[in-house]
């Protein structure tokens, strides 16, 4: 019993034929461009580019989320605690004070610094929980998001503990906004490109069969350990940048789990393992929660719950594989939820 | 009735879920201006507030107040007056869930958007301090009542006024009244968040300043859900004086802690809680004589030319929401007062000419005095104490506000002198034994569900909160003991379980580990929500006969009801063992977990035997849950830690093993016994952990489990 496969196994490459490709690579461009005009349309205010920016975050950790959980099958149930790693480094380079006046760092090295900090933990506690499996990998990861939360809580020396630490302020939203999507276009291209590499084809040989990838020679752990460690890096940097923005942190807003659970949730949502899923999955459930705010309110978790259960019952494989022409079709789902016929991923389950 | 239309309404909210969102109107929105009385124009004010999330209550509380402002200032008063003019008032509000990055951005939607004049603050220091700071980056004022945390006031910030008093004064009249009586000692307990720190240090300085020695500092994570170990490392250091605090749940907590404990200082303060009639509803007798700080009370003197007398605010406060006020609510009037008065001294909504007469103001209002220093605190209102005394809260100092006499000491105090090392040592292993044979309880049905049939009920937690609303409904209505209702809400949770099992858990079985997971945790998910808005999110206690302490020796004590928790742990221990080795439906289980293809061949019916063990497997869970209400609070959100917890305790001890379960609880409730009563300061934050550090240990450094179950823990096995 193991890690889970979302989808059949699937040849090592990037799936889909060379036209889709190209309509895909057409429209993604198009979107960016889209995306780099809009600060320069009337009626989009600094909310809203603050909205749009919190938006990306949540569409790049679920895209370092899917790294391990999509790819491997790793489903790291503790992914924000490189979020808060990497915000409180920045918080407290940039808040560091001798006797009263701060004297921090300028943001962009504190910034880089609060990523390194996450990849290089997220390598040494990766190298330990990546030797675990399925569930207890989960958990371990799970275990560790809520002691680092705790052990930042105590520290209060270093962290400004409960009470948390202020950066100085500095709101230039637009600017953030550029930041982010750049990042978030590149770190989407470096998967898209990793997915075809030999590297990315690896990591799916790890998901499909670990055993097997070792057999042939894979060396299985170090490549998890990188993979981990860079979906570290790149979580802690949204996260230096989300502290920067947001003023302050303390370890509740910093270290919380609903950051682990939309990443999840986007990614499932979306496809697991697919390039694009966590993309637009973690979209459409950033806009659902915005909708759903305004009409739903106190039950706006209780939707997210039953819509998790429609996704894992219905869409095993995301909003993408509705358009995959090997996607399921609406009586293929019913079977499923009537319990008959197979699950596109558990064909060859064992118990 | 009113719990009978509740349960109702869980019925009919799981039946229908889908039906239920449309029509309920969104209460975010704006309080348009009363028609009638004509105004040139309207002042826009924006605030963002918590309808839900954990501060709901007090949200609700704080908007209330603003709209008790609106009404006054539009059908009463006439309108906000600019010149000669006269201005509707109108406050655009927005839900920021409790949540600070949500309330920030609201904020900043407020002012692009929305276009306000000026800003009200959120509930809460937490949602404040990040919302003040896009207000000041904006340069929008904000006028606020209920963040008064001292951290936000040493920013520098010109555009944030309060008009409460900070934290760290929190507790300044009550410890000068106590001081005057004779106290000499006091121990502290403070949630470690911003606002109960800021007052857990105020309190320091005003105990040492009036001569009390200060014998230990204890802070506890948000959201615990047992304070009975740091009372006990309290009760053994014997002092005066026991201060606590942090929000209005944790007032439950200690209360519910100290009399399980027999824990009775002279005095007991506690910051959030005393001043609100909700805790009398739900403590009754056990919270006689606590002392708590508060902003505000319709009994105070406090007299003004708007609203009139405090009690003429609440009694007009009362016609429009049919409840009296509480010291949010009359703070979040303040608030808009105070920024009334200096918008009609400025003769203008333009924002640096405000915030002069904002500095400049100096009035008398129903809240009490109210005149900004440079930090923009309001330091000419002192905070008052109150009382419970007869069930009553009575405002006993400072001095000039107080309607009755302090009672000091309590009566019943205990005497008990401070405990030896032997006397400690014996009191841990009691705490731990105790501790381990809950959390036996807890675990058995996770532990049995995640042997036989493979899934990870990652909604456990939320079965025991089940149980344990079950069992505090029938004590609330019916007065019946939760010992009691143990036969009645196992027998309701079987079906529960085999319900969930055919509905959900049956389609997902045979689909990887962590589709059931993420199905359970949906449930999860679904289950919190539903009972809270059910119920709210409340802390809740459960009454039960078997409370109190039995005196071993010395200062050594055993909390009755955990005893008897054990004793039926142990039993459901065994019956289970029994039930498991010799039956014929136990061995049917211990079968289709070994091995379900063969058991099938063998004429084994494997559907059903899955539906029987998880019926018995949530039965036990829910019997967990009601014994369990009267010693941890009560709430939606108890689930989550109790299954991390189970998770722990059985991949650590093995899977489906009712022996491992025992003994993975027991290492687990003294480590964390040990940790709590041994550390100093942090031991309670360090007992949350443990079992997450104790679980990767384990499973890095033992991957098979430590236990033989029903199937290996194999936890690097592919």
């Amino acid at each position: 019993m193991t890690a889970t496969r979302p989808s059949r196994p699937l040849p090592a490459g990037r799936p889909g034929g060379p036209r889709l490709r190209r309509v895909l690579v057409r429209v993604s461009f198009g979107l960016l461009v889209a995306l780099a005009v809009l600060p320069a349309l009337p009626g989009v205010g600094d909310s809203a580019l603050f909205t749009l920016t919190l938006m990306l975050t949540s569409v790049a950790v679920a895209v370092n989320w899917n790294l391990t959980g999509g790819f491997t099958g790793y489903v790291d149930f503790g992914h924000a605690v490189w979020f808060g790693t990497g915000a409180y480094t920045t918080a407290i380079l940039m808040s560091l004070q001798t006797n009263g006046p701060q004297v921090g760092w300028a943001a962009p090295p504190a910034i880089a610094l609060g990523a390194v900090v996450a990849g290089a933990l997220a390598a040494a506690i990766g190298r330990a929980t990546m030797r675990l499996k399925g569930p207890y990998f989960s958990i371990a990861m799970l275990g560790t998001f809520v002691a680092v939360r705790e052990i930042v809580r105590v520290s209060g020396g270093l962290t400004g503990g409960g009470v948390g630490l202020t950066l100085p302020p500095y709101l230039n939203r637009p600017l953030f906004y550029y930041i982010q999507l750049a990042l978030v276009a590149g770190l989407v291209a470096f998967t898209w490109w990793l997915r075809g590499t030999r590297f990315g084809a690896a990591l799916v040989a790890i998901r499909e069969d670990e055993v097997g990838a070792e057999m042939r020679g894979i060396n299985t752990t170090r490549l998890k350990v990188i993979v981990f460690s860079f979906a570290g890096f790149s979580t802690g940097l949204f996260g230096g940048l989300w502290a920067y923005q947001n003023t302050f942190v303390d370890p509740d807003i910093a270290f919380v789990e609903i950051r682990t659970v939309d990443a999840v949730m986007g990614t499932m949502l979306g496809g697991l393992g697919t390039v694009a899923g966590p993309v637009v999955g973690a979209v459409v459930l950033f806009w659902m929660r915005e909708v759903l705010w305004a009409n739903l309110l106190d039950y706006h978790l209780i939707a997210q719950g039953v819509l998790l259960i429609v996704i894992v019952l219905f869409l095993p494989r995301g909003l993408v594989g509705i358009v995959d022409p090997r996607g399921a079709s609406i009586t293929a789902m019913w079977r499923r939820w009537l319990g008959r016929g197979a699950h596109p991923e558990t064909q060859e389950e064992e118990s | 009735m009113r719990h009978v239309a509740a349960l109702v309404t869980v019925t009919a909210l799981i039946l229908g879920l889908a039906a239920c969102g449309a029509d309920e109107g969104a209460p975010a929105g704006t309080d348009e201006a009363a028609t009638g009385t004509s105004f040139t124009g309207t002042v826009r004010i924006g605030a963002a507030l918590s309808e839900t999330g954990k501060f709901a209550v007090e949200g609700r509380d704080s908007r209330q107040g603003y709209d008790t402002w609106v009404r006054w200032v539009n059908e009463v008063y006439g309108g906000i007056r600019i010149g000669d003019r006269s201005y509707a008032a109108e406050i655009v509000y927005y839900d920021d869930e409790s949540d600070a990055d949500t309330a920030a951005n609201l904020v900043q939607k407020l002012i692009d958007e929305d276009g306000v004049d000026f800003l009200l603050g959120p509930y809460s220091s937490g949602l404040t301090t990040g919302a003040s700071a896009i207000a000041e980056a904006n340069n929008v004022l904000m006028v606020e009542g209920n963040g008064t945390s001292d951290t936000m006031f040493e920013r520098g910030f010109r555009n944030l006024f309060l008009v409460a008093t900070i934290a760290s004064d929190y507790t300044k009249s009550a410890i000068e009244a106590v001081a005057a009586r004779g106290a000499r000692t006091a121990v502290i307990a403070y949630e470690d968040t911003s606002f109960p720190t800021a007052v857990a240090n105020g309190a320091r300085r005003h105990l040492e300043a009036n001569g009390i020695e200060v014998l230990a500092m204890e802070t506890y994570p948000k959201d615990i859900q047992d304070a009975s170990a740091i009372m006990t490392k309290f009760r053994d250091l014997a002092p005066d004086i026991f201060v606590g605090g942090g929000h209005y749940n944790d007032a439950v907590l200690f209360v519910n802690a100290a009399k399980e404990l027999g824990f009775v200082p002279d005095g007991m303060l506690i910051t959030v809680g005393p001043s609100n009639p909700k805790l009398i509803g739900e403590l009754g007798e056990d919270v006689e004589g606590v002392l708590g700080p508060t902003q505000w009370e319709p009994v105070m003197a406090y007299e003004g030319p708007y609203f009139g007398a405090a009690s003429d605010y609440a009694a007009y406060y009362e016609s429009l929401w049919g409840e009296q006020p509480v010291y949010q609510a009359a703070s979040a009037t303040a608030s808009a007062l105070a920024l009334h008065l200096a918008v009609e001294a400025a003769g203008t909504t333009e924002t640096d000419a405000v915030r002069e007469a904002l500095y400049a103001l100096e009035a008398d209002t129903f809240y009490g005095p109210i005149s900004f220093d440079e930090r923009g605190v309001n330091t000419a209102k002192p905070m008052g104490t109150v009382q419970v005394q007869d069930g009553k809260i009575r405002v006993v100092a400072p001095g000039e506000a107080a309607v009755a006499d302090l009672v000091y000491p309590l009566a019943g105090s205990s005497e008990g002198g401070t405990a030896s090392t032997a006397e400690r040592l014996a009191q841990m292993l009691i705490n731990g034994i105790a501790l381990g044979g809950m959390y036996t309880l807890l675990v058995l049905g996770f532990s049995i569900i995640w042997g036989v049939m493979g899934v990870i009920n990652f909604a456990h937690g939320e079965f025991v909160m089940i149980g344990a609303y079950m069992a505090w409904l029938a004590n609330d209505i019916w007065v019946v003991d939760p010992f009691v209702t143990v036969p009645l809400v196992f027998l309701v949770m079987m079906l529960v379980g085999f319900v969930t099992q055919r509905l959900l858990v049956n389609r997902v079985i045979d689909r990887p580990h962590l589709v059931s997971l993420l199905v359970m945790f949906a449930v999860a998910i679904i289950l919190q929500n539903v009972m809270k808005v059910v119920f709210s999110a409340d802390f809740r206690r459960a009454d039960t006969v078997l409370d109190g302490v039995w005196q071993v020796a010395g200062e050594v004590t055993v909390p009755v009801t955990r005893f008897w928790i054990l004793v039926v742990a142990l039993v459901v221990a065994g019956g289970l063992s029994l039930f498991l080795s010799r039956s014929r439906l136990g061995k049917s289980i211990r079968a289709a977990a070994q091995n379900r293809e063969t058991a099938r061949i063998v004429g084994i019916d494997v559907a059903k035997v899955y539906a029987a063990t998880f019926a018995i497997c949530i039965g036990i869970t829910g019997v967990a849950g009601a014994l369990v209400s009267p010693v941890l609070a009560v709430q939606p959100f108890q689930g989550p830690p109790l299954t991390l917890k189970a998770f722990a305790i059985t991949a650590m001890a093995g899977l489906g093993s009712v022996r491992g379960a025992l003994g993975g609880a027991m290492v687990l409730g003294l480590v964390e016994a040990g940790l709590a009563i041994y550390i100093p300061q942090i031991g309670t934050n360090l007992a949350v952990v443990a079992s997450f550090v104790l679980l990767v240990v384990a499973l890095v450094v033992r991957p098979q489990g430590l236990f033989k179950g029903l199937r290996p823990v194999d936890a690097t096995a592919a």
